[in-house]
């Protein structure tokens, strides 16, 4: 795990406050958190887009800062298909 | 022999997936030459410790099973491909797929957007099910280990394009 330093913009930094009271737990874990879901909005965003054919397998990952290998093994792990090739969608296929 | 240049996606599938305990590349090593971009390769590299996989494919790079070739300096055709905003390595898969030295070479693509960018530049490509398929017809790989190798790499196609391939296999 990375350890970084960082300043919360308003009003990102008075929503982490209040969540962070709310549910009784530390600032840390709620920008984690936060991060964790910004980073798979973004993974599912990018993901539609290349399943669709608007973008490489190689561009996503590069997207997503990652390699080729990591990105099949990330994708493995979700169960979510490695190919962007077009699923025949006839009922012979469903 | 059939050459073949390998995208990062048909490579990691090869380097993925078994028969009898034995990887997909290591039956096409058999048959055919293999070669990769630098770009790929530095890929292998970087996740070689992590994973499996990787470490199967740079383990055969090592070895010199899998040779490792430079995208030549086409700036024309570069600039072509760069308007599709490609990865690194489908982008030099592609330029040496342009390689006038690897005119008889097939480039191995599994990308849809990588393998449309490579058929308007009127490459020769093909995707890894269809190698497949060619080796068979080319008397190089038995109907039945083919058959096998299919149904090891199907999750890594859409259902239509696994049976295509292996109603091809069983005519």
């Amino acid at each position: 795990m990375q350890e970084i330093t960082i300043k919360l913009k308003q009003p990102v930094s008075q929503f982490v406050e209040h969540q962070s009271q709310k549910r009784r737990i530390p600032h840390q874990e709620t920008i984690i958190e936060l991060v964790t879901m910004g980073f798979e909005s973004l993974l599912r965003d990018r993901y539609r887009r290349y399943r669709q054919g608007e973008i490489s397998f190689g561009r996503l990952a590069h997207e997503l800062g990652i390699t080729t290998w990591e990105l099949s093994h990330l994708l493995d792990e979700r169960d979510w298909p490695a190919y962007n090739l077009p699923a025949a969608t006839g009922s012979k296929n469903k | 022999m059939y050459k073949l240049i390998f995208d990062a996606g048909p490579l990691i599938t090869v380097c993925k997936f078994s028969i009898s305990e034995r990887l997909v590349v290591d039956y096409l090593l058999e048959r055919c030459e293999i070669a990769i971009a630098t770009s790929v390769r530095n890929e292998v590299v970087l996740a070689g410790a992590r994973y499996p996989d990787a470490q199967a494919a740079k383990s055969r790079i090592d070895d010199g099973q899998i040779s490792i070739l430079s995208p030549p300096s086409n700036p024309a055709l570069e600039s072509l491909i760069d308007v599709y905003d490609l990865g690194d390595g489908e982008r030099d898969s592609i330029l040496l797929g342009g390689d006038s030295d690897l005119h008889d070479a097939t480039l191995v693509i599994d990308d849809h957007l990588a393998y449309l960018v490579s058929d308007r530049l009127k490459q020769l490509k093909r995707f890894l099910l269809d190698v497949i398929v060619d080796l068979v017809n080319n008397d190089e790989l038995n109907k039945k280990l083919a058959i096998q190798i299919i149904h090891a790499i199907q999750t890594r196609y859409p259902r239509a394009f696994v049976e295509h391939t292996l109603r091809l296999l069983e005519r």
